[in-house]
């Protein structure tokens, strides 16, 4: 247990701290090796100072005392050896003649002699035995003492040939007449060598100490990055608001800081991305969920306007009714269009509408849209239309037109914080010259070009080239969805045109669109109204809306064709199997209980290929489209429907071969 | 005309002839001995005997060989004295004396010997001149050098210079001079003798004994003169250069000359046992003058003059 606490401990040690040990181990390391080497070198430098001074006292004194020595004279010999004695380490002095016989001896008052086990005599004689063979002085160290014994020489006696005369013959031979001998205490050696130890303690430690400080503060500005460092990741790992950390040097530690403030951006930036496509997925879904309510509503609120269109509808027709009557059933279609056009900016919105392409007039699509694009945009933006005087005829959705042309307008708005100029130009043009850049523009045709501009602050380049992409969006989380751009690139591909941005930052931002002009006319729905084709074919509607059913079973019977009604999916090829050779033609409800319409369209067509069905629906679904062509045998009609349209298409399906 | 040519060839056939009887003898000459009057033997090359040897060759004016002991062929010097086969052996210090007079009878004029030792005095044929100066010559001269000296200290080996000494109280006495002469026996009582009478002398006379005269002893008599303020007077230059004060040195060319004198009277006949032993008659005076200074001792310049000056 223990074990396992200890252990980390070391091992979560700061960097610093291992410094500091590691340099204070050295310091210690250093400080014992040279106090120890200092101390040892001195001892032998002292003890060799004192054996030096032994060895010269003693020469000394053996030079002095030749004449004393040689008359073995007290008075001689007293005067040298007490000026000897007078050394403050001598604590013996003696002198002996060449027979061994003591002629002084003086000891230092107080002095200890150091006694040897061998007897003073025995020494003293092997001493000087040794001295005379060798000629030379003799040293001896005991604990306390150290001895110093030198010859005493005297030179040759003179000869009648040199008494008068200085010649040498042969180098002069000397003689030993005697022998001194000097003891010196170690005492004040060791009172020295104490000394030595306590400065070479104490002295380096007045260094030591403030180079410890030094060395601290040293290991603290090194291992600061490092801290700044640790506290950078620890910021990043724990959400906190990310400083970058302050690179202080140029050095490996500098240059770590500075890659990791790179790579704490980088992080910075990928999170923040990242947030950001969260909140837009989120968004997405919002507005996936929020679509799917819309459409949900706009079916079953389709079924009941039908009904009260295709009545009102048909009230109209009846010429029995008396003003104030007719007023009603006017307001009545009035109101049922309303609700009608509001279903269908429900599923604009929700983005579930079909495609249901038509010839339409491009500057009357604008102008359709025209009040509710005002209301799109604050007061400091000026609208401003500049419509081509030709009409531009182009085979479109109109649902889906409007919503491009709204989407370009709310993104011409929003660069416009400060208010501008929002302009909708429309033109007749040639594919010729750099505006079409892109090679699918068919060079032959003629192109219907809207361009939607601004006044606002403008795109760079960077923006321009990721603008249509989906989930792209400068906007602050919330604000947009980052699919208005996507789902305008991808309406105007449907319809086989091309929608181009060219912006400059700081002064706006135009929009081009092209789409490829039709030379059709435009249908008029009030002129088709007018004239109702009728037939007498038989005709199976399968709707599960009773109301509905009812309103097109009406509509169908009152205009000559035979009708036969089915509730659900299963009913309808009931009735078909069981009408098969009667049914010319199928009107189908896409969703019905127990079986969807396409199911029993399918089943239906094993049966008879070639049988003609329209499908009814509230809003159209990806898989409806994607299932089937609309061919001349299949065709589509949205609810809510409309007796004159239905007719129409009904008569006209029916006349196609 | 053929009697002309004939008479030429023989002549200078004959000049041929002698020319190689010529060099036949030079070549084929007996090796006679050198016919020396006198042989020199010297105890060794240094320039006192040198000077020795010069004025007895300048005295004598005879022929003589000469023989250093101390050069390495001086094994063989019974058989170069017998080679040289001369009337007469001139030895130049002790050593000379002592060997020469142990290979040959001959007639012996000694020099440079300390004192005419019993040995020497009672051989026949042998004589010649001590390095002694005579106490009263140099008793003379202290006192001319330094007329103040009353009391004047030495120190002897009655041994060695008692004969010395008994002349020298007298000579003393003449010059007004007490000499306070202390016996010594052995040289380690020298410094006991010299402390004993530095209190009462004047000067300190150091005389040529060699029980009285060691390396240390002269280095204490020294030492005492310098702390006593007592002039230190020897015998050589040597101690005046070491720092006595003054010395009386024997004169090394008059000692030659005496003995060129001595051999001179030999060849012309007189035995040598009629010729007298004889001190150095001459004195010559070196002066330490620093020494002088040193002990306040004035020197006249009359004497200075005559002086070999040390000055260190």
């Amino acid at each position: 247990m223990d074990k396992s606490c200890k252990q980390p401990d070391n091992k979560t040690r700061s960097l610093g701290t291992k410094i500091f040990y590691l340099f204070t181990v050295f310091i210690i390391v250093i400080y014992v090796s040279f106090s120890a080497f200092f101390v040892y070198y001195q001892s032998q430098m002292l003890k060799e100072h004192l054996a030096e001074e032994g060895r010269q006292l003693a020469n000394l004194l053996a030079d002095n005392l030749k004449l004393g020595v040689f008359a073995e004279n007290d008075d001689l010999l007293r005067g040298p050896v007490e000026s000897i004695l007078e050394y403050d380490e001598t604590i013996l002095v003696q002198a002996f003649n060449n027979e061994g016989k003591q002629l002084i001896s003086l000891a230092k008052k107080g002095a200890q002699i150091e006694q040897t086990e061998m007897s003073e005599l025995e020494k003293q004689r092997s001493i000087l035995e040794s001295i005379r063979i060798k000629y030379a002085p003799l040293q001896l160290s005991g604990r306390e003492s150290m001895e110093f014994w030198a010859p005493v020489k005297s030179g040759e006696r003179f000869t009648e040939e040199n008494l008068y005369y200085e010649y040498t013959v042969s180098p002069p031979k000397e003689y030993i007449i005697g022998f001194v001998r000097v003891v010196l205490t170690t005492s004040i050696l060791k009172a020295s060598l104490k000394q030595v130890l306590i400065n070479s303690t104490f002295i380096p430690s007045l260094f030591i100490i403030p180079g410890w400080f030094i060395a601290y503060y040293i290991v603290i500005r090194i291992t600061r990055p490092l801290k700044r460092l640790t506290q950078g990741v620890k910021a990043i790992g724990t959400d906190e608001t990310f400083v970058n950390v302050q690179v202080e040097t140029k050095d490996e530690i500098g240059r770590l800081a500075t890659a990791f403030n790179e790579m704490a951006l980088s992080l910075k930036n990928r999170d923040t991305e990242n947030k950001e496509l969260e909140e837009q997925l989120r968004q997405a879904q919002k507005m996936e969920a929020v679509g799917t309510l819309a459409g949900g509503i706009a079916h079953d609120f389709n079924n009941i306007i039908s009904v009260i269109r295709g009545y009102g509808r048909m009230l109209q027709k009846n010429k029995d009714f008396e003003e104030t009557t007719r007023n009603y059933v006017e307001q009545i279609v009035s109101s049922s269009n309303r609700a009608a056009a509001l279903t269908r900016r429900l599923l604009t919105f929700g983005r579930k509408q079909i495609i249901d392409p038509k010839p339409v007039n491009i500057n009357n699509v604008i102008l359709n849209v025209e009040t509710m694009l005002k209301r799109l945009v604050p007061e400091n933006v000026q609208f401003i239309l500049n419509l081509s005087e030709t009409e531009l005829i182009v085979t479109a959705d109109t649902t889906h037109m409007e919503q491009v042309i709204m989407n370009l307008v709310s993104n011409s708005r929003d660069a416009m914080p400060e208010g501008g100029n929002i302009t909708i130009t429309t033109r007749l043009i040639a594919p010729e010259g750099p505006v079409f850049r892109p090679v699918s523009i068919d060079r032959d045709s003629k192109y219907a070009f809207i361009s939607i501009e601004d006044t606002g602050t403008g795109i760079d380049k960077v923006i321009k080239e990721k603008i249509f992409d989906p989930f792209f969006t400068t906007k602050d989380v919330g604000e947009g969805s980052g699919l208005g751009l996507s789902i305008v690139y991808g309406i105007i591909k449907q319809h086989q045109g091309l929608v181009d941005v060219e912006s400059t930052p700081g002064q706006g931002t135009k929009f081009n669109i092209f789409l490829p002009t039709n030379t059709s006319q435009v249908e008029d729905n009030d002129h088709i109204a007018s004239i109702l084709p009728n037939g007498t074919e038989t005709i199976l509607i399968a709707e599960d809306d009773e109301y509905v059913r009812a309103l097109v079973s009406s509509v169908l019977k009152q205009n000559g064709y035979k009708v036969i009604e089915a509730t659900d999916g299963n009913s309808a090829v009931a009735e078909f199997l069981a009408n098969r050779d009667k049914v010319s033609l199928m009107l189908i409800d896409v969703f019905m209980p127990k079986k969807k319409g396409t199911a029993v369209f399918k089943e239906i067509r094993e049966t008879r290929p070639d049988i003609k069905a329209i499908f009814i629906s509230g809003h159209s679904t990806s898989h409806i489209i994607n299932q089937f062509e609309f061919t001349e045998k299949i065709s589509f009609l949205s609810k809510p429907i409309l007796p004159d349209e239905l007719l129409h298409k009904v008569r006209e399906l029916l006349d196609k071969q | 005309m053929y009697t002309k040519i004939i008479n030429t060839l023989l002549f200078n056939s004959a000049l041929m002839l002698l020319k190689v009887l010529v060099v036949l003898l030079i070549i084929l000459r007996p090796s006679f001995a050198s016919a020396a009057d006198v042989v020199i033997v010297q105890s060794i090359s240094i320039k006192p005997y040198n000077d020795v040897l010069k004025g007895f060759k300048d005295t004598c004016k005879c022929s003589v060989e000469q023989i250093v002991l101390s050069e390495p062929s001086r094994a063989n010097l019974k058989r170069k004295i017998q080679k040289a086969n001369p009337d007469l052996v001139l030895t130049i210090g002790m050593d000379a004396y002592r060997k020469s007079r142990a290979v040959t009878s001959l007639p012996v004029i000694y020099t440079m010997i300390l004192a005419p030792i019993k040995t020497i005095s009672n051989s026949a044929d042998t004589t010649g001149v001590s390095m002694v100066i005579s106490a009263e010559k140099q008793l003379n001269i202290i006192k001319k050098v330094l007329p103040d000296t009353k009391e004047i200290g030495l120190l002897f080996d009655p041994a060695r210079s008692g004969k010395f000494i008994r002349r020298a109280i007298t000579a003393a006495k003449t010059e007004g001079i007490e000499l306070i002469a202390k016996e010594v026996n052995a040289s380690k009582d020298v410094p006991d003798a010299t402390m004993f009478m530095k209190d009462t002398i004047d000067a300190f006379w150091v005389i040529p004994d060699l029980t009285v005269i060691t390396p240390e002893t002269f280095k204490f008599m020294l030492l005492c003169s310098f702390q006593n303020y007592i002039p230190l007077i020897s015998f050589s230059d040597k101690y005046v250069e070491m720092g006595a004060l003054l010395s009386l040195n024997i004169d090394e060319y008059d000692i030659g000359r005496q003995a060129g004198e001595m051999a001179r009277k030999f060849f012309s006949g007189t035995s040598l046992k009629q010729i007298q032993k004889v001190d150095a008659r001459n004195a010559k005076i070196t002066i330490n003058k620093t020494t002088a200074e040193k002990l306040g001792i004035p020197i006249k310049s009359e004497t200075l003059k005559n002086a070999r000056i040390i000055e260190k």
